[in-house]
């Protein structure tokens, strides 16, 4: 039974890695631009479907289909970011709702048709090797996610905290008009951070395209997921938005695993109704940082 | 004066029986959906239809007379397939209508065929009441859930020693009716049920259940649900490192098809489950069917193509014992058949219900093997 808990326990991990990668593009972005991104799972399913692509055509290995999938989609969300939102940056929220929302189904629409509805799977050739430890298994793909996600949310961490990038875009968020005055170039931080959450949800996307499955409708019930982490976490708040993560995918593992499968998807949901009532500061509380 | 006699027995058995059939060919009506999101699936039950109807015309039809087809399509819509019936017995008169594929448009059908007298047999539709409600003009050409649970069970338990059952099921009606028919079987056999645990259509992430499963102390594993969904199951119950503690099991066969082994590989290897046919089934009957379909389509046969095909011939047979047009006659003759197709012997119930054998099929590095049968269900 302590074995069981344990690897329910390294399964929520993993997942809540994953969650982490998602939900801090989204964070970012809304911490900057002040505009909730519903069609960050479309990112996270084009970034999927690249790194597919460059497996089976290119035939490239795993980590480089990865690197390919981040890169491409940082150049696809800085060029969806200065067509479409640039506009709307400064309106009120519910523009930006109702446009990435209509954009979210135009481009899993477009996914659709493009790319039909069969799911396919993304080879890392990982998935062979097994480890196990003191009763506890892990596949190689997956111990590869643990250590790939945790180094990319260490490098953005550190990007943000002591790159002369990361300190603009810090204080875009803090101030727009006092960050304009003092001479940074908020367009070019607006299309930055949308490169950066692109990238992230493009390794995400990648990522469970391996452990699970690629296809067009894989973005929809994972950015309503996110905006519970980020809601559960705060906006623009990087730690706390880990910490919601890892905590959703330990809920979903473990309420899985030990009350009921069959309604996983609603622990995080309970969890985020709970947290409005009994601390509706958000997790770690305080004024956005 | 032996000879005289052996003459004589000879002319009686070649002198044409007294005939009610009028020389004009048999019209028989079929309701399949050959369009909308089933079509697939309606085609292969149609090629087995008219394949049999060409062999039948070609060995000289019905006692001499040659069968005509009327094919109609429901779309798999109830409505369409009770228009589709009206109009095959109100229209073109015909002497048994072969159909649907999905449990409601048969349902639906089911009404027309006891108003007009006209023999209804489905190759497809499952939903057990069907052949329930006592209307004796509706025929199931094939096998049922419950036939199923009953076949596999058995063997599960007793040659395999599978004795205690961990279910991991679709969380749906099909999923939860199915752990309960196999819960009714595997009690009569005396096996445990240890571990049920149901997952939602198209979940990805199955870690929580088959971690959980790694603790139970369970021998056999049954699946109920769809490709996809078991694929992921399947690769993922390999990764917690527990392959070869259970016996897999997937008894309604959602796993036995090429998309399945697409996805999962290796995985697949091993999962056992029930089917009344697959082509890979050894007796010549079977294979002259498979390589006869193969000569036709171009592809192997699976249970819809070996249904339409076994109901038609079915059909073909009661009217030509009932030597007549007479739907009542034909109707008699059809319920007290007693056929031996492809797939093996099979008569009906008093219910109407097709009393077929089922195989055991088990997936051997992308091909489904029988490893046992036939078996008897009843």
């Amino acid at each position: 039974m302590v074995t069981v808990f344990f690897q329910q326990v390294l399964n929520g991990v993993i997942l809540g890695c994953i969650y982490a990668l998602i939900a801090l593009g989204l964070s970012l972005i809304f911490g900057i631009l002040e505009i909730a991104n519903f069609a960050h799972g479309e990112f996270y399913m084009i970034g999927a479907f690249m790194a597919l692509f460059s497996i089976s055509y290119l035939k490239v290995p795993f980590l480089v289909a990865l690197l390919i999938a981040m890169a491409g989609m940082a150049i696809v969300a800085a060029l969806i970011e200065r067509a479409v939102f640039r506009p709307i940056v400064g309106k009120p929220l519910i523009n930006s709702m109702l446009l990435s929302f209509g954009l979210s189904t135009a481009l899993a629409n477009l996914a659709l048709f493009f790319f039909k509805a069969d799911p396919r799977k993304i080879t890392s050739g990982l998935a062979k090797y097994r480890f196990s430890f003191q009763g506890l298994y892990v596949t190689g793909e997956r111990l590869a996610i643990l250590v790939l996600s945790i180094l990319l949310v260490l490098l953005l961490a550190w990007f943000i905290q002591y790159t002369r990038t990361g300190k603009a875009m810090r204080a875009v968020a803090q101030d727009r008009v006092a960050a304009q005055l003092a001479g940074i170039n908020i367009r070019r931080i607006y299309s930055i951070t949308f490169a950066i959450s692109g990238a992230l949800a493009a390794a995400a996307g990648t990522m469970v395209g391996a452990m699970f499955f690629v296809n067009p409708e894989m973005g929809f019930t994972v950015v309503l997921k996110s905006f519970v982490i980020v809601i559960l976490g705060g906006f623009g708040k990087i730690r706390g938005v880990i910490v919601a993560a890892i905590l959703i995918g330990l809920v979903e593992s473990l309420g899985g695993g030990f009350i009921s499968y069959a309604y996983k998807d609603a622990y995080p949901f309970l969890l985020l109704v709970l947290l409005f009532i009994f601390k509706p500061e958000g997790l770690t509380g305080g004024k956005q940082s | 004066m032996v000879v005289f006699l052996i003459l004589a027995l000879a002319l009686m058995c070649a002198a044409p029986a007294f005939s009610e059939l009028p020389k004009a060919p048999v019209r028989i009506g079929v309701v399949l959906p050959i369009s909308g999101p089933i079509a697939y699936d309606g085609t292969l039950a149609l090629n087995g239809v008219k394949m049999a109807v060409d062999e039948i015309n070609k060995a000289g039809g019905i006692s001499g007379n040659e069968i005509q087809l009327f094919v109609e399509d429901s779309a798999g819509i109830p409505a369409t397939a009770v228009a589709a019936m009206e109009k095959l017995v109100g229209m073109e008169k015909v002497v048994a209508v072969i159909g649907d594929f999905g449990s409601s448009c048969t349902l639906a059908m089911m009404d027309v065929a006891q108003r007009a007298k006209v023999p209804l047999i489905t190759p497809v539709s499952l939903a057990p009441k069907i052949t329930e409600m006592g209307n004796i003009w509706m025929f199931r050409g094939c096998d049922n859930s419950a036939m199923i649970a009953k076949a596999f069970t058995k063997w599960a338990v007793n040659e395999k020693k599978a004795d205690k059952w961990a279910y991991i099921a679709i969380n749906t009606d099909y999923g939860r009716g199915s752990v309960d028919a196999f819960n009714t079987e595997l009690a009569k056999l005396g096996a445990k049920v240890v571990f049920t645990e149901y997952f939602n259509q198209g979940e990805t992430d199955y870690y929580p259940i088959v971690t959980k499963l790694s603790a139970s102390e369970a021998n056999g594993l049954c699946l109920f649900g769809e490709t996809v969904d078991l694929s992921r199951v399947i690769a993922q119950y390999h990764e917690m490192g527990i392959g070869d503690r259970m016996l897999i099991m997937d008894p309604t066969s959602g796993t036995f098809n090429a998309k399945f082994i697409e996805l999962t590989g290796e995985s697949a290897n091993g999962i056992v489950g029930a089917s009344r046919f697959v082509a890979s089934i050894p007796t010549p009957a079977a294979q002259k069917f498979v390589a006869d379909y193969r000569g036709r389509y171009g592809f192997d046969p699976e249970k819809y193509a070996q249904a339409g095909y076994d109901c038609t011939r079915m059909v073909s047979i009661a009217i030509e014992k009932a030597n007549s047009l007479d739907t009542e006659k034909v109707r008699e003759h059809l319920a007290a058949i007693k056929y031996e197709g492809p797939q093996g012997k099979a008569h009906f119930d008093g219910k109407n219900q097709l009393i077929i054998d089922e195989y055991i099929i088990s997936v051997k590095d992308g091909k489904f093997e029988v490893v046992a049968g036939p078996i008897s269900v009843e």
